[in-house]
């Protein structure tokens, strides 16, 4: 069954088909989210948040359209409400500490290479925009044009930022390696 | 070439995504200037490290309080779906005859009402414990999801009839031959319900997998269940059923009759 | 300068011959499903995003007579990988079929972490299956075949029926572990500090297990058991274990 049937069933009234939804996206959502908010617990949080949208606002999908991307729409807009409704917005988005204990995640994972563990770092630095393309395009292995119809823009335009992207994280990176 | 121009190309060069002209070019540039192929390289680092990032694992309370909060909602658009098409005036006079009776009555069952709230709220983490068994055991790709959501079965002590209905499916038709095991693990737990019983004496016949048939037959002979030694006869004569099940079989007739 | 000449010569055809040997083929991939059918294997983890495949055997001998043509097998199936076996990929699942039926190349598979490993053979001409420091998911299903896992962190379901399962794992383990032989034994060796709740049974064989695990017996159930069957937790409960053996035995190890 495609994803865009479930979520016609599940607009249809049929709300349990959601589990299956919930199967197939919530590890990727939840890694998009915990990347953007470096927030383990908060990622999961406003994981749970996505879903809830999807299906109280389940009439608001549009039949025909991608679902993978509505729900990338969704996450990007809880993502966005939860930084606009709190005060984080002055400190730079981040705190501090939660940033540290998101990187000991990963400092503890003993299979993750040094390499890996120093360019999540670097990630940190990129803006927010330039994250969530990386994330997307990268991480999550998505094609210019499915990020495109996600941020509603052309493929050429998200080629061209997704390259600077690139380029700036390899400076921080060799930056970083150095020392 | 002009930097920009060749970070760009690299890149795409990397990604795989340029016509073979401008691949030619690319490499050509690669041999010819030194500081492009160190800027490959680079790339070429950063990209592979990106591409192929471990991922983090949410913890299974994400999946906890999806299915709690799906339940919830499940709840919450069958409530309002009844009231939806009252008209508005009923619904104001249904709220104000509620509130009168509610008064009269409400302090007569506030105990009844707290009582009932607890079994209410014992029975919604029932169900959640249920819609996550459910969905566990239908992953098709993960052997091992599967049988965890069997092993939830295994620590409740009573099954409706679903859960019963999703264990024998498991036992009868899933691929792993652990996760079968585990199901009818699971389900000789309710053994002393007669329905349940009767699905696995059913199963001593269909069932295909020697794991399981040897299983099923140690589980008939422990609830010493005479009506199966027609179907251990069965077995030990079929020619398809493997030896140590035909050994086992034989067992269970001796030990049974 | 003739001199030199040949010793080039022999270097260079020397090294034809090491870069045969070291025949590799890769797929790039990091997630989906590794699903193998071959009589024996080395399957190990690594840090890569690709899989990759390699003949074991050093005595690989080149037929001159073949030369330019191709392996024609009764199965219908074509080398596509230099190595003795077909791979395929349908969708997220990779498979992986020798070409006869009788005889096993020797293949050694490394594994990216996220990609869930398979192993499914019935046939009765092969030998062990050798998984090792993989932090994957790990499908086991075989009826002749002796299963070895070393370092391995879980989730396992493993399943033989003429063969034993022998286990080492990780100190940090995922569950369920659920490995099952009928004729074989069943060897594991945990971290002492694991805290699960076993089962481990036997119908003829023995269950024997290290003192340093303490079990508590769970009491439940008024049925008499006419096979040996030990159900508790050790260190407080916690991953869900199975091991079972009905005709071997059944040992748990602390390991060191």
């Amino acid at each position: 069954m495609t994803d865009e049937s479930i979520m016609e069933a599940v607009k249809d009234g049929n709300l349990q088909q959601a589990t299956l939804l919930f199967e197939r996206y919530h590890k990727r959502i939840f890694n998009f989210l915990a990347q953007m908010t470096r927030d383990r617990e908060l990622a999961e949080d406003l994981t749970q948040n996505v879903f809830l949208r999807i299906i109280k606002y389940r009439q608001s999908y549009r039949e025909g359209s991608r679902f993978m991307s509505w729900i990338y729409q969704v996450a990007r807009n809880v993502f966005s409400d939860h930084y606009q409704s709190s005060k984080n917005k002055i400190t730079g988005f981040i705190e501090v500490e939660k940033v540290s204990d998101y990187m000991a995640d990963y400092n503890e994972a003993e299979d993750i290479d040094e390499k890996e563990k120093l360019l999540h770092q670097c990630m940190a630095k990129l803006t927010e925009e330039q994250r969530e393309l990386l994330v997307l395009t990268r991480f999550q292995h998505m094609k210019y044009e499915e990020v495109a119809a996600i941020m509603d823009t052309t493929v050429a335009n998200i080629k061209v930022k997704v390259h600077r992207s690139i380029l700036k994280l390899k400076e921080y990176y060799f930056e970083l390696e150095r020392i | 070439m002009e930097r920009e121009k060749l970070e760009s190309l690299i890149i795409d060069y990397i990604d795989n995504r340029l016509n073979s002209t401008d691949r030619r070019r690319v490499e050509q540039e690669l041999v010819d200037n030194a500081e492009a192929y160190r800027l490959y390289e680079e790339l070429k680092e950063v990209i592979e490290i990106m591409d192929g990032a471990s991922r983090l694992e949410p913890s299974e309370k994400l999946k906890y309080n999806f299915e709690a909060m799906l339940g919830e909602e499940v709840k919450a658009s069958k409530k309002a779906k009844t009231i939806i098409f009252q008209p508005m005036f009923y619904r104001a006079a249904a709220a104000v005859a509620l509130l009168v009776l509610g008064c009269g009555i409400g302090f007569w069952i506030s105990e009844k009402n707290e009582q009932q709230q607890r079994l209410l709220a014992i029975e919604n983490e029932m169900k959640a414990t249920k819609l996550m068994m459910m969905s566990m055991l239908d992953n098709s790709t993960s052997a091992s999801q599967r049988m965890q959501g069997v092993n939830v079965a295994l620590n409740m002590n009573k099954a409706d009839d679903e859960i019963v209905r999703a264990l024998v499916k498991a036992m009868n038709e899933d691929p792993n031959s652990n996760v079968r095991l585990a199901a009818l693990d699971a389900l000789s737990n309710f053994s002393d319900d007669a329905k349940v019983r009767s699905v696995l004496i059913q199963s001593l016949e269909t069932q295909k997998d020697p794991l399981v048939q040897i299983a099923l037959i140690q589980l008939m002979v422990k609830m010493k269940e005479k009506a199966v030694i027609k179907d251990l006869q069965k077995m030990v004569n079929d020619t398809e059923t493997m030896q140590v099940v035909k050994d086992e079989a034989y067992s269970g007739i001796m030990k049974l009759s | 300068m003739k001199k030199k000449l040949t010793i080039i010569i022999v270097i260079l055809a020397f090294c034809s011959e090491f870069e045969l040997l070291a025949q590799e083929f890769k797929i790039s991939k990091n997630s989906g499903r590794l699903e193998i059918h071959l009589g024996r294997v080395t399957v190990e983890g690594h840090n890569g995003n690709e899989i990759i495949f390699s003949s074991t055997n050093n005595r690989h001998e080149k037929d001159k007579r073949a030369e330019g043509l191709r392996t024609v097998t009764s199965l219908g199936l074509e080398d596509n990988t230099g190595l003795g076996v077909n791979v395929t990929t349908k969708g997220d699942v990779i498979e992986v079929l020798q070409l006869k039926k009788t005889t096993s190349p020797d293949i050694k598979i490394l594994v990216p972490k996220g990609v869930i490993v398979s192993y499914q053979h019935e046939s009765q001409y092969g030998s062990t299956a050798r998984f090792i420091n993989l932090p994957n998911e790990i499908e086991i299903s075989a009826q002749y075949n002796n299963v070895e896992l070393k370092n391995v962190t879980g989730p396992i379901t493993a399943k033989t029926i003429y063969g034993s399962v022998d286990a080492v794992l990780e100190s940090v383990i995922k569950d369920p572990i659920s490995i099952v032989s009928i004729y074989g034994h069943v060897d594991v060796s945990l971290p002492e500090t694991t805290k699960a709740n076993l089962k481990l049974s036997t119908s003829y064989g023995e269950i024997l297990v290290a003192p340093e695990f303490k079990i508590d017996i769970d009491k439940q159930g008024s049925m008499v058991s006419y096979s040996d069957k030990v159900s508790g937790k050790i260190n407080g409960g916690g991953l869900n274990i199975d091991l079972s053996a009905n005709y071997g035995k059944v040992y748990l190890r602390r390991k060191i």
